[in-house]
């Protein structure tokens, strides 16, 4: 049986700007379920790190956030005073930057990271002997060939897999129920992306604790998530488990990252082209925000569109979803 | 061998950052950010270089322009040392935003390149300018705005447009689309492609995206740490990679996840034996002779060729 670990409710950022108040995440709403990675999937200015970090209270202070719930394992996380989730975060919700240089201590041993995090989470007394052979354990199952050489470097005596494989490491050390992982593979080289990514698998399935994978990649969001959310322009425009989706993706949006992903694994002369790019600023609430691209746009369009429920499949933004086979995208 | 472009044994040295004290007693270290490369590029082809970060993939393309100063080797234009002053190779980077006057407009930005060269007079200019506009897919109302008006996609077309100013045969792109939105990048990719046709541009293509640099190159060459590894036809060498690194790196399109990707360190320029094969310490085929020199190239199919000791000296 499953078991939803977070659920979010309409949740709503804006950021207050000098001219006007700008909306980057609209009427969100989505669960993951315990054990389960949710694949999140879209492109700058789409919402997707605005909408994680909103869950971890982790925004600019010109930002509000307006959500009916955010529920975690049953408990509405979103009305708790700052101090009470501070104590969530970190041992029950954690996330994993793109950046790993960047998140860490740069004059601070790994080691001395390990002792931080366990004094904080395991309390000032615990055995200092206990947290580094704890923290050797879990270096180990990152991958990290010797892990009481590890805990004796500077971050910047890594190379960047080796510290992003080090984060990871030591964001587990703390063993949260919910990672958010934000783009972990977007900096670094294939060889240590495709490391990374058989780390993830191995950890999903070592572990009870659940993912979202933030990511622009179509391709790696098929490889590790068992459902997929598509965010454009602030709006989910499309969601479900991640084989009906890559499958058949129902919204024009969806079809064109799909298409192109899938001719870029095969051999065409010319790519599918979604023609534009992304607006920024306010989208207006009348029409549906990727009708400037869409190549299926009509009159109907102008509207502000909702989510509904297509059969097997999960959610779309379009009104066009669900009508005909035509949707079928072959590899 | 002769191209259009050829790189001759091409060295590129770089002084790796040393203490205060060995720097005082003289004592610098140095790496060869390239080392020994030699590469031919036919007239209107797209060769991609593929290789990870400090393989010396934008390094090689910087020495061609003069951006780097060649430390041994040459590069030749049509069997001549490249003259730089005269645009004919022309370079565009990763990030458009950094590469583009923040205080010039879009019209300002190309039309230098134009005046300096002396393919528009002041009459001509302006026809000039929304001519190459046109060819990267921008219309004429781009003309007047910053960079900063302009999205991630516009911006590297503008980027493309200001390098085809001065009429380049040679086209460099350094990681060109890695930067762009993934609804964006066909589109760019599309673009260089029909402006290969359309320029009689040969293309130099700077990559680490596998699947980027199959659909748009017709042959690739393999970096790794200075050495060139493997170059062959795309096709060939995406079929049947004979290098095992290349076997390693293009295991990682595989997406049963056949192959595991090693966690072994990787070479390190400072401090491991440099005669030795650069793939050394994560070679699964190791033997004692590549730890002795970094082999020569073999060839190992139709214009397909790989430096490494498990294929026949002899075998072409």
């Amino acid at each position: 049986m499953t078991e939803t670990l977070l659920e979010v409710n309409d949740l709503n950022v804006a950021f207050r700007l000098a001219s006007a108040n700008l909306t980057v995440s609209s009427d969100v709403s989505f669960s993951v379920d315990r054990g389960k990675v949710l694949g999140l999937i879209g492109e700058s200015g789409s919402g997707k790190t605005v909408t994680s970090k909103a869950i971890l209270r982790l925004l600019p202070k010109n930002a509000s956030l307006e959500a009916k719930a955010i529920r975690f394992k049953g408990r509405d996380i979103s009305t708790l005073t700052e101090a009470e989730f501070n104590r969530l975060r970190g041992t029950e919700l954690a996330m994993i930057f793109q950046d790993p240089v960047g998140s860490f201590n740069p004059v601070k041993t790994i080691g001395w990271h390990f002792r931080t995090v366990g004094k904080l989470h395991r309390g000032a007394g615990a055995p200092r002997g206990e947290i580094m052979k704890e923290a050797k354990e879990v270096l180990a199952k990152a991958d990290i060939a010797d892990p009481e050489n590890a805990l004796r470097k500077y971050p910047h005596q890594m190379s960047g897999g080796m510290l992003q494989r080090c984060l990871i490491a030591l964001v587990m050390f703390s063993k949260p129920s919910l990672i958010v992982a934000d783009e972990p593979t977007t900096n670094l080289d294939n060889l240590v992306e495709r490391q990374i990514l058989d780390l993830f698998d191995k950890l999903r399935r070592e572990t009870d604790a659940s993912f979202i994978f933030i990511t622009h990649d179509m391709t790696i969001a098929e490889m590790i998530s068992d459902s997929v959310i598509v965010m454009y322009a602030g709006q989910i425009v499309e969601q479900g488990p991640t084989e009906a989706l890559m499958r058949r993706p129902q919204h024009p949006y969806t079809q064109g990252l799909v298409r192109t992903a899938r001719e870029l694994e095969g051999e065409v002369e010319t790519l599918t082209e979604i023609s534009g790019e992304i607006g920024t600023g306010v989208h207006p609430e009348n029409r549906c925000r990727f009708a400037p691209r869409c190549p299926l746009y009509e009159k109907a369009c102008d509207h502000a569109i909702a989510l509904r429920p297509v059969e097997g499949h999960g959610l779309v933004r379009c009104i066009k979803a669900g009508q005909g086979a035509a949707n079928e995208v072959t590899p | 061998m002769s191209g259009l472009l050829d790189f001759h044994d091409v060295v590129v040295t770089f002084a790796a950052s040393a203490g205060m004290m060995s720097r005082l007693r003289g004592r610098t270290t140095s790496f060869n950010a390239v080392d020994h490369v030699s590469l031919s590029v036919a007239r209107g082809e797209i060769l991609g270089i593929v290789g990870e970060s400090g393989s010396g993939k934008t390094t090689i393309c910087k020495a061609a322009l003069g951006l780097h100063s060649v430390a041994g080797g040459a590069v030749t234009l049509d069997g001549k040392p490249a003259r730089l002053s005269d645009g004919t190779l022309q370079m565009v980077f990763q990030d458009p935003l950094s590469s583009l006057n923040p205080r010039q407009t879009i019209a300002e930005a190309i039309a230098i390149p134009l005046r300096l060269h002396g393919h528009a007079g002041r009459g001509s200019m302006a026809e000039a300018i929304d001519a190459l506009l046109k060819d990267v897919g921008l219309g004429a109302q781009f003309r007047n705005r910053f960079p900063h008006e302009l999205s991630g996609g516009q911006l590297q077309r503008a980027a493309i447009a200001r390098a085809l100013a001065t009429n380049p045969r040679v086209l460099f792109a350094d990681e060109a689309v890695s930067k762009l939105d993934v609804s964006v990048r066909a589109q760019i990719l599309n673009l260089l492609k029909r402006l290969r046709d359309s320029h009689d541009l040969t293309i130099v293509f700077v990559t680490h995206d596998l699947h980027v640099a199959r659909f748009l190159c017709d042959r690739i060459a393999i970096m790794y740490f200075g050495k060139l590894l493997e170059f062959g036809p795309t096709r060939a060498v995406y079929a049947d990679p004979k290098h095992p690194y290349t076997q390693e790196l293009l295991g990682t399109l595989d997406h049963e996840r056949k192959s595991v990707a090693s966690t072994r360190d990787v070479f390190n320029p400072l401090t491991d034996d440099r005669r030795a094969c650069r793939y050394l310490n994560r070679c699964p085929h190791a033997m004692a002779a590549c730890a002795e020199r970094h082999p020569d190239f073999r060839g190992t199919g139709p214009g397909h060729a790989t430096a490494c000791y498990l294929y026949e000296e002899a075998e072409t």
